[in-house]
């Protein structure tokens, strides 16, 4: 039996049958999963056939908090959601801050598995044990916030958190998302999962404690991450007050800001009008998640035009790239409108701006004409023609409807070589950091088990100049595939599983990472972690994605980059004239592979699953 | 020798430290001249606030909490300060930035 940390129990429910059953918590799976990403992807490996319609009832989705949530751990609200994702056909995995992870441990749970589907649109409530199912027929077509309020209201409870998706979810909008308040399980699609099973939201309060095992280890190892957190030069004063669009104007200054659907770069400088002064000038607040000291979210407010007094939540870097950069628009005041109307939708702004800036380059080259975009001038920098592909998407009208399911399937539909521009790898589409001026970056992008996905394995030491384990040349290729698994088990275990802010690991604690981790488990949970076994969970949970995926018909082929990527290096900028070439990029893969105990066409080994203990793996993989 | 025509830009709070606005200059320095040296001009054009921003108290190492890249690379990956630099170079002043 679990002693601290956990909640001890699991809660599975089948839509279906309309039932639901609580499962124990076991030490085995804490032991070697830890929680969060963990959770997920084992539960998804051991129950979802590899070759399941993700769209369909036998897919599932899971939710999973870290052991960290809920407790005095700081920036550990964290949640991930687990299912194959309809956007890729490989493990989705997305995660979100806020009050809902903490909720769900607080309602006495580990995890929350959702199977099969219901007969009608259906919202789960969740108080303390108490599982009721609720008719969402007059909530099927409202937007994300007004449906949070109305299930808030019918509770009686303005403390509810939730989880819901928006008009994209329903109409299985293939880059839909799922919405926690204004914050997003952005990427991957799972929003369509949810919209697939009828599922509206999943509404979550609690009143129990999270245990601590020993409270004065505990105490002590919370002192030396909260330590290290206020001695960081980079979390205070500066990202709690201007949050992440400081990294636009970094990466603009390294050449490295993607533009106009990755044809342009940084030198673009949109900084004026997208970096942190902009920003600066329409914040009104901040938002902090729960038990987080930094509060890195800006609340914002567009002030000009007609989109003045549209508020939103961000938006992030990313979103100022994908809304901004690549759709080559620099009013800020249409980037926030557009945030927040993907916010509403339940679209991801990431993969939506990315295939609006897609549309526009067809568009610009005459790929698409005005017959195909309903009479829009889809030209880049036109803001009021995104707002309109944005909500087309999000009811699949025209040409949204293409759009919606992404770049890669959108490419295959429109055809007229097309498949040039589409900008994803393995089908999700590519975040901001133009990876030819970041090499191991990129290689991240290549091999992350999600498809383009930068969390899961980023490069700090070439986007943030952190030198840990080591200073690295951000042009260079060697070293890269070492240590590009390193940045994603270490990012795996400490963030996605344990579970923390991305952020806290990157600023305050990249070289004590696994120590802290380690220390944390052990006075919390009582069981016995070192570094390496820390860092070994990470790992199995890398591999363990990777057989899933191979079993879903991926090879070393989809390790790949758009062409542009291999082909138009960078024509101005601080990282003028770089590229990754295919031979190159097959050179870091070699090493990636091998760095792993991969085979060379990027199979994990019999060996290496039995060194993490993944034969039940191994049994599906050579059956 | 003809004189090298170099630019800088600090980012962030460097860059408000560099005049404001794009915190950029664009400096002439005698042939030979290296990082170093264009520090030691960008200290004597924006005032002794840069340089305690830039150097420790020693005032010969540099802080911990900045970058400096030269034409995107990190100067760790050249020479160090004593990088010679080129007709047309372009330095970066990076404070501590992270996140997205």
């Amino acid at each position: 039996m679990l002693k601290g940390g956990y909640m001890g129990k699991i809660l599975r429910v089948n839509l279906t049958e309309q039932t639901y059953k609580e499962e124990e918590t076991a030490v085995e799976l804490a032991k070697q999963y830890i929680g969060g990403a963990g959770f997920g992807v084992k539960y998804l490996f051991d129950e979802v056939p590899a070759d399941t319609d993700p769209l369909g009832p036998a897919n599932k989705l899971i939710f999973a908090p870290g052991p960290f949530s809920g407790t005095a751990v700081p920036c550990a609200s964290r949640i991930a959601a687990v299912a194959k994702s309809p956007l890729t056909g490989a493990v989705g995995m997305a995660l979100s801050g806020g009050h809902f992870p903490v909720e769900l441990k607080f309602a006495g749970y580990d995890a929350l598995i959702i199977e099969g589907k219901a007969e009608k649109p259906t919202y789960v409530s969740i108080k303390d044990g108490k599982v009721s199912f609720r008719s969402a027929e007059h909530l099927w077509g409202t937007r994300t916030s007004d449906c949070q309020q109305l299930i808030k209201d019918q509770l009686r409870d303005q403390n509810t958190r939730i989880v819901c998706i928006g008009p994209a979810g329903e109409r299985l909008v293939k880059v839909a998302c799922i919405i926690n308040e204004r914050r997003a399980l952005g990427r991957k699609g799972l929003g369509a999962v949810m919209g697939s099973k009828n599922l509206k939201a999943v509404a979550v309060r609690g009143s129990q404690e999270v245990p601590v095992y020993d409270k004065e280890a505990f105490k002590k190892a919370r002192s030396v991450m909260t330590g290290a957190m206020k001695e960081s030069h980079a979390l205070y004063p500066m990202f709690s007050h201007i949050g992440t669009p400081a990294v636009l104007d970094l990466t603009c200054e390294m050449g490295i800001f993607s533009t106009k659907n990755w044809a342009g770069t940084g030198q673009w400088a949109p900084v004026d009008k997208l970096g942190v002064e902009a920003n600066n000038s329409r914040k009104i607040g901040r938002e902090h998640c729960y038990n987080c000291p930094v509060g890195c979210s800006q609340i914002k407010l567009a002030r000009e035009g007609s989109y003045a007094g549209i508020l939103t939540e961000g938006p992030e870097f990313e979103s100022i790239y994908s809304l901004g950069g690549t759709t080559g628009i620099d009013n800020l005041d249409a980037v926030i409108a557009a945030d927040r109307l993907c916010d509403e939708l339940g679209m991801d702004t990431m993969s939506a701006g990315v295939a609006i800036g897609f549309a526009m380059e067809l568009y610009e080259k005459g790929i698409l004409t005005k017959s195909d975009t309903g009479g829009l001038e889809l030209h880049f920098g036109n803001d009021k023609a995104m707002q309109e592909l944005l909500l087309d998407m999000a009811y699949r009208r025209g040409l949204g409807d293409i759009l919606a399911d992404g770049v890669k399937l959108a490419a295959e539909k429109i055809g007229k070589g097309s498949e040039k521009y589409a900008m994803h790898i393995k089908g999700l589409e590519l975040p901001a950091y133009d990876i030819r001026g970041a090499k191991a970056h990129g290689l991240n992008y290549a091999t992350s088990y999600t498809g383009a996905d930068h969390n899961r394995g980023y490069a700090f030491q070439e986007i943030f100049g952190i030198p840990v384990p080591e200073a690295v040349d951000r042009f260079a290729y060697a070293g890269k595939g070492k240590l590009t698994k390193w940045n994603q088990d270490v990012r795996c275990v400490t963030c996605d599983c344990a579970t923390m802010c991305a952020f806290i690991l990157d600023m305050a604690l990249p070289g004590i990472a696994t120590q802290n981790t380690a220390d944390l488990m052990q006075a919390l949970t009582g069981l016995p972690f070192t570094p390496e076994e820390v860092q070994a969970v990470g790992e199995r949970v890398n591999n363990l994605a990777r057989v899933f995926n191979k079993l879903a018909g991926f090879s070393r082929a989809d390790d790949t980059f758009p062409e542009r990527i291999m082909t138009e290096p960078l024509k101005e900028g601080n990282s003028k004239g770089q590229l990754i070439s295919k031979e190159d990029l097959n050179t870091m893969l070699d090493e990636y592979y091998a760095a792993r105990g991969w085979t060379t066409e990027g199979v994990p080994t019999p060996e290496k699953l039995r060194s993490l203990g993944l034969e039940d793996a191994l049994k599906k993989l050579e059956p | 020798m003809a004189m090298l025509k170099v630019t800088a830009k600090g980012v962030a709070d460097l860059g408000k430290l560099m005049g404001g606005g794009r915190g950029e200059a664009a400096l002439t320095l005698p042939p030979g001249s290296t990082v170093k040296d264009l520090l030691a001009v960008l200290i004597a054009k924006f005032g002794p606030a840069l340089g305690q921003r830039l150097f420790m108290a020693d005032g010969l190492e540099l802080r911990k909490d900045l970058r400096l890249l030269l034409n995107g690379r990190e100067i760790t990956f050249l020479n160090g300060l004593a990088t010679e630099l080129k007709n047309g170079d372009h330095l970066s002043l990076i404070p501590p930035l992270a996140g997205g």
